[in-house]
């Protein structure tokens, strides 16, 4: 969670808290209002956290769909924007493709340069399968080496101090130790990459497919086989692979014509739709 | 599009003050069923206080929304640059500009050794962290438009059907004449149904960048400045020589009536009815 999520959801916690500790005084009501303010409590976090189950939920139910943009729109279910020219209807969805987290490559297979010699070879493979359009984006932003490794520095401190604080205590548990080590050893193999020249990145990746249909539901029908068959294609890397819907469906079809300027508001608008 | 909007800190503002305001209200009030309307209200505004963190976009046009649509927009996403290298756009009294690079590289991974493929992948690690301001790669596949071919051959058709229907209604056609002026008329049926009916599809490699200003000039300028510092990236890392996409090629890049081409999908169409 990033620190603007951290303050907007704090203040709208502290009123609703402040209900919550008051309900003893509401007399008839003390029940209901506290039922109410626990379910608000759970709904900031459905927002916070699943906010792409509860918004095409919304729309469904009420049968609203959106505008982007002329000649664009986003149906109720919010998971493809159509657009329909010339008679035909274009639908365009959007799959997520976050790297899986390298903490194994880290660990073992540091110098192991199989998955680099392999890469292109196993792209061309892919491409080749897909007979449909079909775009694979990568948005990306070098990071501030100085500060990124500091940070390092910083997150390999604090890892040591609590490794030396469980050894040295009474009754040490050896999966924590374990565990303390294989974090020190990860956060060390990425300060050895720092130090061997590369540079970090923040990235975001996402796959984008348009079918064509006579009708809106034919295009749909069509993108989400297109979709399928991408998944399929692409579970040959190591990528979590997920269909978007909702709010971030919006951000990346104004991706197709505007990235953002800054990676911090990037990120914090696709923090949790893995 | 970039930073986060001062509308989204001000609507937020209103509604988590509204909610503070509403629960304060309430404690000083006797149980009572205005105190539990007040509690109430007070929550709603605090949920819908912390919605404006995602949702900020939609409140506006919820509430004016006509029966089922909510409208964001009603312009184009964007409008073409006068010299035709970018594309523009206006929001919140800034312009944005953005251009798309090519990344022309040819080569197959089947053409290239070992120790090629490894420098190939190294050379993209070193691509992708090229600038600190966002970049977007992004490697397409397009139908090829096949309309004008599609069109000649559909031309060519009309010809040797033409020329059949001539040698059938003389007299004194020969039987091998017939046959001929039969078979070309088939094989050019056959070469249109064969070619209508398969995707050929074409791929394209471009990084594009964009950039905000205060009016369309200085995007455009940022823009540019950014484009160029890539494309001299570009061209060190992989030794090959990128260009700015202009129109038309740009519109295939953005518009998916120019990625799926309109005569290509209706003769698919037709064939699969």
């Amino acid at each position: 969670m990033d620190e603007t999520t951290l303050i907007y959801i704090a203040f709208s916690a502290m009123a609703i808290m402040l209900v919550l500790v008051e309900a003893t005084t509401y007399g008839a009501f003390a029940a209901v209002i506290a039922v109410f303010a626990i379910i608000a409590i759970v709904t900031l976090l459905l927002i916070n956290y699943a906010d792409f189950i509860i918004f095409p939920l919304i729309t469904t139910i009420l049968k609203m769909r959106i505008i982007p943009a002329k000649n664009y729109y986003i149906p109720k279910e919010q998971d493809c924007i159509i657009k329909n020219a010339n008679g035909i209807y274009y639908a365009t969805g959007y799959l997520t493709a976050n790297l899986y987290n390298y903490i194994f490559t880290s660990e073992i297979r540091e110098d192991d340069e199989t998955p680099l010699v392999d890469a292109p070879t196993r792209w061309e493979r892919a491409m080749m399968s897909i007979k449909f359009p079909f775009k694979y984006n990568l948005i990306v932003a070098a990071q501030d080496v100085q500060s990124y490794r500091e940070e390092l520095e910083g997150k390999l401190s604090l890892l040591n101090f609590k490794l030396a604080r469980e050894m040295s205590s009474s009754n040490p548990s050896q999966m924590t130790i374990d565990d303390l080590q294989r974090q020190i050893r990860i956060v060390q193999a990425r300060i050895d990459r720092l130090s061997s020249g590369e540079k970090p990145i923040q990235s975001l990746m996402y796959i984008e497919s348009t079918a064509a249909g006579v009708s809106e539901k034919a295009a749909m029908d069509a993108l989400s086989n297109q979709l399928k068959q991408i998944q399929t294609v692409m579970s040959g890397f190591d990528l979590s692979i997920t269909r978007v819907t909702g709010r971030e469906l919006y951000y990346l079809f104004k991706f197709n014509y505007f990235i953002p300027t800054s990676v911090g508001d990037l990120m914090s608008l696709f923090a949790y739709q893995k | 599009m970039t930073n986060v909007p001062n509308f989204q800190i001000l609507i937020f503002g209103i509604f988590i003050t509204t909610a503070f305001a509403f629960a304060i209200v309430a404690s000083t009030f006797p149980a009572s069923l205005l105190k539990f309307v007040l509690g109430l209200l007070a929550i709603f505004f605090a949920v819908l206080a912390f919605s404006m963190r995602y949702y900020h976009y939609i409140v506006i046009p919820f509430i004016h929304a006509r029966g089922k649509a909510i409208l964001l927009d009603e312009r184009e996403p964007f409008f073409i640059a006068p010299n035709g290298n970018a594309i523009m756009g206006k929001d919140g009294g800034f312009t944005y500009a953005t251009m798309f690079i090519r990344i022309p590289i040819y080569s197959s991974s089947t053409e290239m050794s070992e120790e090629e493929r490894y420098d190939f992948s190294k050379l993209f690690s070193k691509l992708v962290s090229l600038s600190k301001n966002p970049i977007k790669i992004t490697t397409q596949l397009n139908i090829l438009n096949k309309d004008d071919y599609i069109n000649k051959l559909r031309d060519k058709l009309n010809d040797a059907e033409t020329r059949y229907n001539n040698i059938l209604s003389k007299n004194d056609a020969k039987p091998e004449e017939i046959e001929r002026a039969k078979g070309e008329a088939t094989m050019w049926h056959n070469l249109l149904d064969t070619i209508s009916n398969a995707n050929s599809l074409i791929a394209v490699s471009y990084a594009s960048v964009t950039a905000m200003g205060g009016d369309d000039e200085e995007a455009l300028n940022l823009a540019m400045q950014s484009a160029n510092e890539i494309m001299a990236g570009i061209n060190s890392i992989y030794g090959v020589v990128s260009d700015i996409i202009s129109t038309p090629e740009l519109l295939m890049l953005i518009e998916p009536e120019y990625m799926i081409p309109f005569s290509t999908i209706n003769q698919q169409i037709k064939g699969m009815r």
